[in-house]
């Protein structure tokens, strides 16, 4: 009889997509009756060192994939069952000029990913595109579940910013400061927004930047070359500040290249800010038919449609109204009654 | 011969939004400001800002000037004294130190002088694709100068 489901991952980061949602489903876990503990290889006080796991068959590990590391190596001479949840992996492509260390562990991640699917006795990721992917490199049966997002969890009371006071254009960004999430031509929008529309406007780029230093130094460089004041970087931020930024926000926007969900996007919806993003990976299905899609970097356009969702109150509410009900399919008690479900088909296997 | 049309910048799916409308609207408020030169003097400006800080010939004077420097360093320079009788003395002693310590610090010298040459010739590379690279990227930016094209 299985009373203990783990889960093990590389590292267990705060105020991220994967850290979060692993926080999530050992609570949901430990309600629906189970032993659950957090293995990883960097520990932290949340987490116990992966080398304590035994070769218990009274168990079900999960591990969560997203790069190459020694723990999937550890875990898969256990004997126990095992589930498989790909979280998608960046191309490494975007990393090699900033950190090779990171570039090489993404490569070798998606090397890997046709050897991995016979290991695995259920496979789980978290949006068709993924699916796909997997399907591609010979999977059968993978199950969706998109990410357990609590939405109670932002009724909490938010956190001082420092946002200047009776800006107009209010623009923001979640998500980390990688080279793959294109800040760059976020900023190069902001350039064109604050020249050609309203230089009464501001732009928050709020996630971790400290991953990679020299994409971070090129971001600060072409902001002082362009001379642009009003973008702030808040940094890795707790989620009392982001929820601040949500709420203080008009509408967010995301040229990213690569999601394997994105969470930011369902942030917004819940906050009632209209989505902007770029037409790639699975941004379109996040959206879900919603917000507004970009196709390519033409940027005068991409700053005039910017000020059209915040202007045009008609557009803006539309968009916003669409968005919730979007939102829905996203519910905590959805997302958390597929992932009962998926244990309950794994338990029986 | 089938002409590909260049993909709409944006676009919205919700069927319940004019998009067309929209898009429409926008692509007058850029036509307009385009024949406004909005765009140009945004364009000059940038160029204007970048002489202050980066411009290509900086980067050139600055390489000239390590290059000056690197070929001013000699190891083999004259050892010279301007006190008379005392002098030809220190000038000995100095050129016998010379030669005790150039048996120990040649070899150093030589890969010295030869990672200076390599960097220079780095620098001068680096300089150029710089100058390179941005002269085509102010030459072709199509968004700004014409805009989409059918």
């Amino acid at each position: 009889m299985v009373i203990k489901i783990d889960q093990v991952l590389p590292v267990l980061i705060h105020n991220d997509a994967i850290g979060d949602e692993v926080r999530n489903l050992r609570d949901i876990l430990k309600k629906l009756g189970y032993n659950s503990n957090i293995y990883t290889r960097v520990t932290t006080e949340e987490t116990i060192s992966y080398t304590y796991l035994d070769k218990s068959i009274e168990r079900i590990i999960i591990y969560h994939y997203s790069t190459w590391d020694e723990t999937i190596e550890y875990i898969l001479k256990l004997p126990c069952k095992k589930i498989f949840v790909y979280h998608n992996i960046t191309p490494h492509y975007f990393y090699n000029d900033c950190n090779i260390n990171t570039a090489s562990a993404l490569k070798k991640a998606r090397e890997k990913l046709p050897e991995l699917r016979d290991k695995f006795d259920f496979v789980i990721t978290k949006s068709n595109y993924s699916a796909q992917e997997l399907i591609e490199n010979g999977y059968k049966n993978v199950y969706i579940l998109p990410y357990v997002i609590d939405f109670n969890r932002y009724r909490i009371k938010y956190s001082e910013i420092p946002v200047p006071k009776n800006i107009k254009y209010k623009i923001l960004y979640v998500g980390r400061v990688a080279p793959h999430k294109k800040v760059d031509e976020l900023i190069k929008i902001f350039y064109f927004y604050c020249k050609n529309i309203s230089t009464n406007s501001f732009l928050s780029i709020v996630g971790d930047y400290t991953d990679v230093e020299p994409y971070n130094k090129k971001l600060r460089r072409m902001i002082s070359y362009l001379k642009l004041e009003n973008v702030f970087f808040a940094g890795n931020s707790d989620l009392k500040t982001v929820s601040a930024y949500y709420n203080w926000a008009d509408i967010f926007v995301i040229m990213s290249r690569h999601e394997g969900f994105c969470i930011p996007i369902v942030e917004s919806m819940y906050f009632g800010l209209p989505v902007i993003a770029y037409n790639s990976s699975a941004i379109p299905e996040t959206l879900g038919g919603t917000g507004i899609l970009i196709n390519n970097n033409n940027y005068p356009e991409i700053a005039e449609i910017i000020k059209e969702c915040i202007d045009n109150k008609e557009l803006k509410n539309k968009i916003i109204n669409k968005q919730k009900e979007r939102l829905k399919d996203f519910s905590y008690t959805k997302t958390t009654e597929t992932f009962k479900n998926y244990i309950e088909k794994i338990i029986k296997l | 011969m089938e002409v590909k049309k260049i993909m709409d910048t944006f676009e919205i799916r919700d069927k319940e939004i004019n998009s067309e409308a929209i898009k429409k609207e926008i692509q007058e408020r850029i036509r307009k400001k385009r024949e406004q030169g909005v765009y140009d003097k945004m364009l000059q400006e940038y160029l204007l800002s970048k002489n202050e800080s980066i411009h290509p010939n900086r980067l050139y004077i600055s390489l000239d000037n390590a290059k000056k420097l690197a070929e001013l360093i000699d190891i083999d320079y004259k050892i010279e004294s301007h006190r008379g009788t005392i002098g030809k003395l220190i000038i000995f002693v100095k050129q016998i130190l010379r030669a005790i310590l150039r048996l120990v610090l040649k070899p150093l010298y030589d890969r010295q002088e030869e990672f200076n040459k390599f960097i220079l010739d780095y620098l001068r590379i680096t300089t150029e694709r710089i100058e390179r690279i941005e002269l085509e990227r102010e030459l072709n930016i199509p968004f700004i100068k014409d805009g989409n094209k059918d």
